[in-house]
């Protein structure tokens, strides 16, 4: 995914632009409408002429209309007074725990409900089980930085306080990334080299017990020729620390400002992320972005555990990192260096 | 005494293929033997099992008096000096000169001497710095010989060292290496294809074909008493003349074609009415007039070289090719027909079956 | 000049013209960029001159050092290991036996594949839980690694992909230049007492020095280069004990959005890779000795 971006920025850089619609990830959002590159959707949608009126705009899961769609307002990528909508969701995801009902059932243990029975279950399964109790991706980088905030929202953490200064290193990164290391001490080997593949494969492989990562994952845990696990799987919601909170990511769509044909490209945009199509789209495996679709009794029949993510959905914080023009840099250079070398044991974690 | 240099039944087969036969050859010490033949006559291969570059197949090597058969190059009290004159490419002549030494347990101040010596002999003095690639033909000819003089070997090899070279610098290195092998008096084997080699160099020459020893002689022995048809045609130049003809009696023999009743000087040989080749040198072909011509030529080409005229034609009646060297400027006869009268001396008759000649 | 070498060099002319244009440009260009504050995907004339800002930049900023450190660790390891093992399998496999076209085919593929496509390989292969190494050392009674997740084990990684793809080149131009070794000079060396490893040490080598000169040069400068197989296999980390400086240069450029910055470092590692190749081609210039005796 990495080099996408810099295909993409050339791309939509250039006087006229070969594409009408681009898929992003949610971090790129605030550069792209920095640099100017993309167009807000408002006008579209005021357009009787393009606009679909059965859309229901208000159907798509609102963290995810925030998350991805929105920029501007106070805090420059949440909601608020000035923010302005340039994308919507196409394949959102929160975050929700996988784990496997078979060696829960044996060892008569209960599934985690908070992070200090998290941190005490990870060494118990470890023991009793003697597979990996928590799979996680770990790879240098943003890899690493991913798994890390995963534990440090609901450990009440943040990259920076209200007024921007960075807190990432207080008690609560510490706290973090200290059970970051208690993950990888007490998870399948090598997790400090892992990224999403190599940390889904061990969950899939029966490698891991548990694994707390993307609700988009489902798709993979009930897919027979990939996964050996099938059936086994519970699914709940990310332990609570001092609250409640889940990640918030994934890809959107959204029109390059250079677009031959932005009407099409906005056609386009509407159909895929329409009610039909993501129910559709859902049933086939993929991630959906509508209440509707999460509540659709065809779709919970087939995806029970969507009842759990539905409920994940409502403590997902928009605010999970900051989507700032600066976040890859800082992600990948900064956190995504210093979180590594505390998994590989190279440096300690510690306040400054 | 013993022999410098001793093969015995040395034969050399790649798979089915027998490329040296049975060859039996001694060496006296000093002495200077040429292996001369066509090329794939056998003579390198003959000369790399005397190195001990070729494994022999059969039979046995000595080296004064020691069998070398199965030892190792090095240790076979050889030296060689190759046709492409092998130099090492990143060393000086010195070095070159003195690497075999260097390998060997020899004082720094013993190798110094002996590559003055042999830079001194072969007058390549200014060269010791250098390397090959700065030097002419004729100076890498002279490195190479030092490397082999260096090594004071019992034997000296030689593959073709001339013929990279170009006629005038072959000429005077043909008898500077004469003069080396007279000062250093070292048995020497030489590989050539070049017969004026062979007969200038050569104490003994071994005539080669197909891996088999055709004759063993000194230079006049080859050359006067050729032992067969193809020793005959290989030693001379220009070549010899061969005529097909029946021996009718023990001293004469009346060619095809043309007739003619030639001669001979002594009886041979062979039964009345055998098939026999008359072989006659150019030089036994004089110009002749009336009862003397005992042969008449048609001439094509007459080349005078400055002493003598090379007249080429073919035989009247047979149509044969004629070759005669006659003494004087004759290049006014080209295109005429002239009598040749044939001097008994340079006479062979072969048999035309055998191929040996009948005259001895 | 006479007028035939006048005419000569107008023949060259363009050629010469097209190559220094299409060598200095990219160079020119990283250094004018240098000067510059720019971000991917806004126009060139929002550009901001930043003077020397971005060079005292490169030589100041601690992972740049630590990055250089890195590659030329990475350059020597694997380059030094890659030319031993090269010349050890070429020498072992220059004769003609039979089969060998095979075999010398086989080692030209890793060279072949591509090197995301290397990367991608060589992280299954290294995977702790599932990967072919591990399964094979505790085949073999030893531990499985963690190889992808120490540093030094990483290191080693990257190190052994490079290995894995790289020596099949060096391979294959020593297998061409003892090709060209006249093998008489070997034969003379046997006759002078040499053994196979004074033969191969001090006459076979040495006669192809501009030969592994060259491709010393060749695997120092792609070494210094190396970028895909490490961004794959662990994209600089754990830590940064694999972050090699192109990639701190793709990091800079692409993820930290300063590319005036990496330019500046660009410069610098150009500037480095030119200080080992005169280095390198000094100890046996083939410019100049090429001409072996024949």
């Amino acid at each position: 995914m990495g080099r996408l971006k810099e295909k993409q920025l050339l791309e939509m850089s250039k006087p006229q632009g070969d594409y009408d619609l681009c898929c992003y990830i949610v971090m790129w959002k605030g550069e792209y409408v920095a640099k100017n590159l993309v167009q807000p959707l408002e006008p579209y949608f005021a357009n009787v002429a393009l606009a679909d009126p059965a859309y229901d705009v208000k159907d798509i899961i609102p963290i995810y209309y925030e998350n991805l769609g929105l920029v501007g307002g106070p805090k420059g990528y949440l909601a608020g007074p000035g923010a302005k909508l340039y994308g919507l969701p196409y394949g959102a995801e929160t975050s929700v725990l996988a784990y496997r009902k078979d060696i829960f059932a044996k060892h008569n243990l209960a599934v985690p409900e908070n992070y200090d029975d998290f941190l005490k279950i990870l060494r118990v399964i470890k023991d009793k089980e003697g597979i990996g109790a928590l799979t996680s991706r770990g790879q240098a980088g943003h890899q690493c930085v991913h798994a890390w905030l995963l534990h440090l929202n609901p450990l009440g953490g943040a990259v920076f306080d209200d007024q921007w200064r960075p807190r990432f290193n207080d008690k609560v990164g510490v706290q973090a990334l200290k059970f970051f290391q208690e993950v990888v001490a007490t998870g399948p080997a090598g997790i400090p080299g892992y990224g999403q593949g190599e940390a889904n494969t061990a969950f899939l492989q029966g490698q891991a017990a548990m694994y707390l990562d993307s609700t988009s994952f489902v798709g993979l845990v009930n897919d027979p020729s990939k996964s050996k696990v099938v059936g086994n799987v519970g699914w709940a919601l990310h332990p609570r620390g001092v609250k409640r909170a889940s990640q918030s990511g994934g890809l959107g769509l959204t029109m390059p400002k250079n677009a031959k044909h932005p009407e099409a490209g906005f056609l386009l945009l509407q159909w895929l992320t329409s009610k039909a199509q993501d129910k559709a789209v859902t049933k086939q495996g993929g991630a959906p972005i509508r209440n509707s679709t999460m509540e659709d009794a065809e779709v919970v029949k087939q995806y029970p555990e969507f009842v759990v993510f539905k409920e994940a959905l409502k403590y997902s914080n928009p605010d999970w990192r900051p989507i700032i023009a600066e976040w890859d840099e800082i992600n990948i250079q900064a956190l995504g260096v210093a979180v590594s070398e505390a998994l590989t044991g190279k440096k300690a974690p510690r306040r400054r | 005494m013993t022999a410098g240099l001793e093969l015995s039944g040395v034969t050399k087969r790649f798979g089915e293929n027998t490329i040296v036969q049975g060859i039996d050859l001694v060496a006296n010490p000093g002495e200077f033997i040429v292996l001369v033949g066509a090329s794939g006559c056998g003579k390198s291969t003959i000369l790399r099992m005397i190195a001990g570059l070729e494994t022999v197949t059969e039979g046995r090597i000595m080296i004064k008096g020691r069998d070398v058969t199965h030892a190792r190059p090095d240790q076979r009290d050889i030296a060689m000096v190759f046709q492409s004159y092998a130099l090492y490419p990143h060393m000086s002549v010195a070095e070159n000169m003195s690497f075999a030494l260097s390998l060997t347990r020899t004082s720094k101040s013993e190798i110094t001497r002996r590559v003055a010596e042999a830079a001194h002999i072969l007058g390549i003095e200014p060269l010791l710095e250098r390397k090959p690639k700065a030097l002419s033909g004729g100076q890498r000819q002279r490195v190479a010989m030092g490397r082999a003089i260096v090594r004071e070997p019992s034997v000296f090899l030689f593959d073709e060292p001339l013929s990279n070279l170009d006629a005038k610098l072959r000429a005077q290195m043909r008898v500077e290496l004469a003069l080396l092998h007279k000062r250093l008096g070292k048995t020497t084997v030489y590989v050539t294809h070049d017969q004026v080699e062979a007969m200038t160099l050569a104490n003994r020459i071994v005539i080669l074909e197909r891996g088999v020893i055709q004759q063993i002689g000194t230079p006049g022995e080859v050359f006067n008493r050729p032992r067969n048809l193809f020793v005959a045609g290989f030693i001379g130049s220009p070549g010899m003349n061969m005529f097909k003809g029946v021996l009718t009696a023990a001293d004469v023999v009346v060619l095809d074609g043309s007739r003619a009743t030639v001669r001979l000087a002594r009886p041979v040989h062979g039964p009345p009415g055998a098939a026999v080749v008359l072989g006659v040198r150019p030089q036994g072909l004089a110009l002749a007039e009336g009862a003397d011509a005992v042969l008449r030529m048609q001439v094509k080409v007459a080349e005078y070289l400055g002493t003598e005229t090379v007249i080429t034609g073919a035989l009247a009646g047979s149509g044969e090719a004629v070759t005669s060297s006659v003494s004087g400027d004759h290049g006014g006869v080209a295109g005429t027909e002239i009598g040749l009268s044939i001097d008994p001396k340079h006479l062979h008759v072969f048999d035309a079956e055998s191929q040996l000649n009948l005259v001895q | 000049m006479n007028d035939n070498t006048r005419t000569g060099w107008l023949f060259v002319a363009p050629a010469v013209v097209i190559m220094l244009v299409a060598c200095l440009y990219p160079v020119l260009s990283a250094v004018h960029l240098g000067f510059y504050e720019w971000s991917m995907g806004t126009p060139w004339s929002e550009a901001k001159w930043a003077g020397w800002t971005s060079f005292q930049i490169a030589f100041t900023e601690p992972s740049v050092w630590r990055s250089l450190w890195t590659t030329l660790k990475f350059a020597a390891v694997s380059v030094s290991a890659e030319m031993v093992l090269g010349i050890a399998l070429a020498l072992a496999l220059e004769s003609n036996l039979r089969g060998m076209a095979f075999f010398r085919s086989l080692f030209i593929l890793p060279m072949m594949v591509a090197p995301i496509a290397v990367g991608l390989t060589w992280r299954y292969m290294f995977d702790a839980q599932f990967g072919l190494i591990n399964a094979v050392l505790v085949a073999l009674g030893f531990a499985a690694k963690g190889w992808l997740a120490e540093e030094s084990l990483a290191f080693a990684a990257i190190i052994i992909a490079d290995i894995w793809q790289w020596t099949p080149f060096v391979f294959i131009m020593v297998v061409a230049g003892l090709a060209n070794v006249d093998s008489s000079v070997l034969e003379a060396a046997r006759i002078d007492g040499a053994r196979w490893w004074t033969v191969t040490t001090r006459v076979k080598l040495p006669m192809i020095a501009h030969v592994l000169a060259i491709t010393l040069v060749m695997r120092l400068i792609d070494a210094f280069r190396v970028l895909e197989v490490i961004y794959v296999l662990t994209f600089g980390g754990p830590g940064e004990s694999t972050e090699v400086l192109s990639l701190h240069i793709y990091k800079t450029a692409f993820i930290g959005q300063k590319l005036g910055a990496a330019s500046a470092i660009s410069v610098l590692l150009l500037v480095v890779v030119m200080v080992l190749t005169w280095l390198a081609l000094r100890m046996s210039n083939p410019m100049r000795d090429n001409e072996g005796d024949r």
